[in-house]
């Protein structure tokens, strides 16, 4: 089992395997985080590279306020909007407006033929979300964070993720609605 | 009218999951073809949501990490020799005119003239060597 106090306290008293071994164990987490944030897939390895360095960095400064997972969660979070800020000229600031009047680029397809191909729809529907909804609904599914864990790495408030996840998941449903009424599944 | 919010079949889908065969309907009870359609797109939508995406991250992912981090450990070593370079040719030039001023003062005013005359040459070497440096271990980081 992995015991996240004698693995930090091994790496500040300068054990470079349990690093690794630490890497290993949250690689997946910040994958998750990175991979819904930055678009570019090319960027993605090098900016979790980048949360790493900076978690072993700050390490010294972890008092297990939180989880070593979502504290190593924020910092990818953060590490990944910077780099959204720099590179892709996104609109980080919280969209603000109602998500059902978002508009989304090339919406809606003629046909949806099969399950695989209204999953990369919805994929495309996600990719284009405001940042702050994508990053609510990726810790949540594949994260698996509370929406404690996930205010705590966002500094969103509670209510403002339950509600992010609640209004992402709605429309979504909408939007695949019409094509699972040809039974495509 | 549908009886069943979005609210609810969101909340219901979170704590019994999206596999059919665990529950078809909340608590078994029967349901209008509205909310059959409501209910199909939220699973869909939560299985979709709960898949992994197809790759991850390199195979030596966690190998690339220590590199980087020895990587950097070093080059933050070098710039203290860097620092070093630049103190080590200050002090070495204000010892050798001290020196010269102690045994020829001809010489200590021509050697001052001298570093007068090349101060844009002795900066600019410098200023080449630790661009060259720096770009070097910019490069090292990258790659």
């Amino acid at each position: 089992m992995f015991d996240e106090r004698a693995i930090v306290s091994s790496v500040l008293a300068g054990d470079q395997a349990a690093f690794e071994l630490l890497v290993k164990q949250y690689e997946r987490l910040v994958f998750f985080v990175v991979y819904r944030l930055v678009k570019e897939k090319e960027d993605q390895e090098d900016v979790a590279q980048e949360v790493f360095i900076k978690v072993y960095n700050s390490l010294p400064r972890f008092a297990f306020a939180s989880k070593l997972s979502t504290w190593i969660s924020r910092i990818a979070y953060l590490t990944a909007i910077n780099h959204v800020k720099k590179h892709q000229k996104e609109q980080v600031r919280p969209f603000t407006g109602d998500l059902e009047h978002f508009s989304f680029v090339g919406d809606r397809p003629e046909t949806v033929m099969d399950k695989k191909e209204l999953a990369a729809y919805m994929d495309k529907l996600i990719a284009q979300m405001p940042i702050q909804y994508r990053t609510v609904l990726t810790l949540f599914h594949l994260n698996e964070f509370t929406s404690r864990e996930i205010a705590q790495t966002t500094g969103m408030a509670e209510g403002t993720v339950k509600s992010c996840l609640f209004r992402a998941r709605k429309l979504l449903k909408e939007k695949i609605q019409g094509y699972l009424k040809n039974d495509v599944l | 009218m549908n009886k069943w919010t979005d609210e609810q079949w969101q909340q219901w889908l979170e704590t019994e999951g999206v596999a059919q065969e665990a529950a078809p309907t909340p608590g078994g009870a029967s349901t209008t073809p509205g909310e059959q359609e409501d209910l199909k797109a939220y699973r869909f939508v939560f299985d979709q949501l709960n898949q992994e995406p197809p790759s991850g991250f390199s195979y030596c992912f966690s190998k690339k990490v220590m590199q980087q981090l020895r990587s950097r450990k070093r080059s933050g070593r070098w710039l203290g020799w860097y620092f070093l370079v630049v103190v080590i040719l200050t002090v070495g030039l204000g010892l050798t005119y001290g020196m010269l001023g102690l045994l020829n003062k001809v010489a200590a005013s021509r050697f001052v003239e001298w570093v007068n005359a090349s101060k844009g040459l002795i900066i600019l070497a410098l200023l080449t060597f630790l661009i060259v440096q720096y770009l070097d271990q910019r490069l090292i980081r990258r790659y």
